[in-house]
């Protein structure tokens, strides 16, 4: 190529020889041009630790073209014409890298594209290559984290659902619509969620009530798995679970995608839509989703309760069907200080409850009930709605966070007017509302964090009041008013390269107040005038070494508290959810929990092995204990017909321990298995403590599948096999369950059209169509079993399209 | 951190003998399921009750049955709801009681529930149908 224009520059200025000349060379470039067209542009991309990220975004502007990095962080574009070109580099958690420029004119290129984790919080997240899930590096507690990837591979019917599989966690289901979420045996009122740095407020008591957040919209979960109160005060004392705000796209960019999930299970049909926009200093993100599904199937033709045999038409668990659908907006203003945005989102559900479900299964009843996918009575509803305002400041060493929101969760649970009172009569309005709850809550949370030298120190007040207000024409809990004010210091300082310690401390102070019910029915005060106030101290102090290049130890000892609920301070009445009378206690204090946990982690060649074992001491657990006589402690009679033993809210001590263990080891480039388990020991020193989760064991093997017509891509097939010992270990009036297990099979792909991946993913749940009861879930208590075999189908459609300025 | 554990270990090995989490054995002898009854006459309530520790309290109920579905209720009487609560000792008792019909209450069908409860708390219960109704109905 030098060749031929220096030869044309010695030839003299005479032109008849330059128009030769120039035809020429017009022809070698015309039978030159396929040669100089086949530039390739390849690379990888790594994280700060040299550590390659798997799936990353290559999109390459001049021919808009993306190429997804693989499991190596590998990346390749080919026959390219040899000019400028600007490549943006996007992981979800990293620091966009764009433009990169590179020049294509002498050569092919090979970079090598470093990116470094995005501010997101506390944390530094830090995703390796084969797993989107991971422990957090750097953090003395129990944290893991599920990215993008793990929510696509492993889409459920909801949000915990989704997240089921990860050590530690585990769904509390209500049919085949919701979940809510239990950390090493805790949940209810033990576990916080917080979504875009909001505390989700609803009325969590409920094991019928599911998380009210849509699943599509979340982009990365982080689950702590213990006392998390320092950072997220009350009711952070089993574990918090932090749904993390959503990503922001690269500047004049149109980001969209279009899911479908299909199950076959429950007939269950969903449909989300997201639109993510960018221009250079404003960004907006808009979600629908719209979920409908029937009945769900069990591999039974009747189920048993009380010794009581009961049928089950065709193995439906009628009335089981439902309808969500839920709207995400944000707008934001992103600028080199930082970011304001504000959010609104709406999530609304209602789902069927198997009727026998409350009070109890009658044979009529099942019998002469239809198998329909409408809704029938009793059913539940909710609608949760949210603003929010946030801030974010990134100067030099300081960095500010402001979080103000306002949420109401609306819930109601719709069942055909009955009463405990034989003198009740039905209302004139809204007869068959039975329950209904309106919970306001408003919320700000203001940290700073500043980085000077090898200290990191964070500091934070949070404020949140809400009030709740109630309706239905049963009474279960009062209204209340609630406070909280608290405000929390935290260092983490780097000793030596390898050592890093951590500690902090928190003071919250609350304020409950319960408004008194009197019950015409009863002619009696049924709750209390209760006002109190309530006042914590948290801490959490850990370590984190890294004893070589592969190998690093934490530990992490932390105290957490929860303020007691209106429920365990005021409950008085027949509570279907917990399938008892409930009677709260005034008297009770804040239940405190502390624990130590103790980590190992190992990588070394193709295998990464990590121990995590815990131990927790709670000197006044709540919980319900039967008192084994049917009159109130007064000695009077309860009012309520029909009612079982009454049960009261009582303090005492509880040990808990266990632990997860997971290994992940890389057979060869095609093969890689994943194995975990996770075991919790739950007691008062008497009984085991109620709904704590059997031995746990999981095996999953993932093979590579080539490509396929140069059109699949990154396919592979998912074999799984889950376990679950018998859980013998019961609280008085809990049935033991026994053992079960099932297997999983799923084939998951990308097919790259117009430069674009969809992804597919096609799954069998409970292939072999195992009857079995999981013992945590809410239909258990009636003796149900769970899901049968569930065919899932979901597809993802990106788009993207770059802004014309 | 070991001291602790070892400790925790220790104090959960020891409490175990208190411990009962046994259910009461409720064996109903009459009312049988299906049984009619005239208003204003007596159910005979004929039942044993067994504990392998130390029985606690009983209940019965007895309550209309509108399927459930909660038609207004046709007929001129209320529906009849009873409620009764007698202690219990020992490991077994049999109690015999004639629990009195209303002359004028709504006719059809009624559940009887018999609930029972061990000193510890564990609970067991038993439900079935009787019918109330005149010769004619």
């Amino acid at each position: 190529m030098n060749e031929l224009f220096t030869t044309k520059r010695m030839i003299g200025k005479n032109l008849s020889i330059r128009i030769v000349l120039g035809f020429m060379t017009g022809c070698l470039l015309l039978i030159a041009f396929p040669a100089m067209a086949q530039r390739n542009l390849s690379g990888n991309v790594v994280n700060e630790l040299n550590e390659p990220i798997e799936g990353a975004h290559v999109y390459l502007q001049e021919t808009k073209q993306i190429a997804l990095t693989d499991e190596q962080g590998y990346f390749q574009f080919v026959n390219l014409f040899p000019k400028l070109y600007r490549l943006h580099v996007s992981y979800l958690g990293y620091k966009c890298i764009h433009p990169y420029r590179v020049s294509l004119i002498e050569e092919d290129q090979y970079l090598t594209v470093i990116m470094e984790p995005e501010n997101i919080g506390l944390d530094e997240v830090v995703i390796t290559a084969s797993t989107s899930e991971t422990e957090l590096k750097g953090r003395p507690d129990a944290t893991i984290v599920a990215g993008r990837g793990h929510m696509e591979q492993h889409r459920d019917h909801s949000l915990i659902k989704t997240l089921d599989r990860l050590p530690g966690l585990q769904a509390m289901e209500i049919g085949q619509g919701a979940s809510k979420p239990i950390i090493r045996g805790l949940g209810l009122n033990r576990v916080v969620v917080t979504e875009n740095n909001t505390r989700m407020e609803g009325q969590q008591w409920g094991a019928d009530h599911g998380l009210e957040i849509d699943q599509y919209a979340a982009e990365w979960v982080e689950i702590v798995k213990g006392p998390s109160s320092l950072r997220y005060g009350s009711e952070a004392i089993g574990g918090t679970i932090r749904i993390g705000p959503h990503a922001i796209a690269s500047p004049n960019t149109l980001e969209s995608n279009l899911d479908f999930s299909g199950h076959s299970v429950n007939d269950l049909l969903a449909a989300s839509l997201m639109l993510r926009l960018r221009t250079n200093k404003y960004y907006n993100y808009l979600r629908y989703t719209q979920s409908d599904f029937g009945n769900y199937k069990v591999p039974a033709d009747q189920f048993t309760y009380n010794t009581y045999r009961f049928p089950l038409k065709d193995g439906h668990i009628l009335n089981t069907g439902g309808q969500e659908q839920s709207v995400y907006l944000t707008n934001g203003i992103i600028q080199p200080w930082g970011k304001v945005a504000l959010s609104v989102s709406n999530f609304h559900s209602r789902i069927g409850f198997f009727p026998g479900a409350h009070g109890l299964p009658d044979m009529t009843v099942l019998e002469n009930f239809p198998i329909q996918r409408n809704i029938d009575l009793p059913f539940q509803q909710v609608n949760h709605f949210k603003i929010s305002g946030n801030t974010k400041v990134d100067l030099n060493n300081i960095a500010m966070e402001a979080d103000f929101a306002f949420q109401q969760n609306h819930r109601q649970e719709w069942s055909k007017f009955h009463s405990h009172f034989p003198d009740q009569k039905e209302p004139q309005v809204k007869p068959d509302l039975e329950l209904e709850w309106l919970l306001n809550t408003l919320s700000a949370d203001i940290r700073a964090r500043s980085k000077l030298g090898k200290s990191e120190t964070e500091a934070g007040i949070s404020l949140y009041s809400q009030f709740n207000e109630i309706g239905g024409y049963m009474f279960l809990l009062p209204e209340f008013r609630r406070i909280m004010a608290g405000a929390f210091v935290y260092n983490q300082i780097e000793i030596a390269d390898q050592l890093r310690l951590s500690g902090g401390l928190r003071y919250d102070l609350g304020h409950l107040r319960l408004e008194p019910y009197f019950s015409p029915y009863t002619n009696s005060m049924k709750s209390p005038d209760f006002k109190r106030l309530f006042h914590n101290l948290s801490w959490a102090f850990g370590m984190v070494y890294d004893v070589d290049e592969y190998t690093t130890i934490r530990t992490n000892i932390a105290k957490g508290f929860r303020v007691p609920t209106a429920s365990e301070i005021g409950s008085n009445g027949i509570h279907h959810g917990s399938f008892r009378y409930e009677l709260g206690d005034t008297m009770l204090n804040s239940e405190i929990a502390y624990q130590f946990d103790a980590g190992l982690s190992i990588k070394y060649s193709g295998l990464t092995l990590s121990f995590g074992p815990f131990a927790g001491y709670f000197p006044n657990y709540i919980y319900l204990n039967p008192t084994g006589s049917y009159l109130l402690p007064d000695g009077s009679p309860v009012a309520e017909a029909g009612a079982g033993q009454v049960y009261q809210y009582i303090q005492s001590e509880a040990y808990r321990f266990g632990g997860e263990l997971t290994a992940t080891y890389r057979v060869n480039n095609l093969l890689k298995a994943y194995f975990s388990t996770e075991y919790v020991y739950a007691s008062d020193g008497s009984y085991p403590i109620p709904l704590t989760p059997p031995l746990n064991l999981f095996l999953q093997l993932e093979y590579k599948l080539p490509e396929y017509w140069n059109r699949l891509h990154q396919s592979q097939i998912l074999i799984e096999t889950r376990y679950s010992a018998s859980q013998n270990r019961n609280a008085r009036n809990e049935e033991p369950t026994d053992a079960w297990y099932i297997v999983n099979l799923q084939f998951s792909t990308k097919i790259i059209t117009r430069g674009l991946p969809i992804s597919l993913n096609m799954r069998v749940q409970n292939l072999l169509d195992q009857r079995y009861w999981n013992h945590l879930n809410y239909y258990r208590q009636i003796g149900i079993p769970e899901a049968g075999r569930n065919i899932q189908l979901s597809i993802k459609i990106p788009l993207q399209t770059k802004l014309r300025k | 951190m070991s001291g602790i554990i070892l400790g925790l270990l220790a104090t959960l090995s020891c409490s175990k003998d208190e411990t009962d989490d046994q259910k009461p054995v409720i064996n109903l002898v009459s009312p049988a399921e299906m049984d009619e009854f005239l208003p204003g006459t007596t159910i005979p309530f004929e039942a044993t009750f067994t504990d392998d520790k130390s029985l606690n309290q009983f209940k019965i109920n007895i309550h209309f049955d509108d399927g459930h579905d909660h038609k207004s209720v046709i007929g001129q009487y209320d529906a009849w709801n009873y409620e009764f609560v007698g202690q219990l000792s020992d490991t077994e008792q049999e109690i015999n009681m004639e629990i009195d019909i209303p002359e004028e209450l709504t006719h059809g069908a009624y559940h009887f529930l018999v609930f029972c409860t061990d000193e510890a708390g564990n609970e067991s219960f038993v439900a079935i149908d009787i019918h109330i109704e005149d010769d004619h109905d």
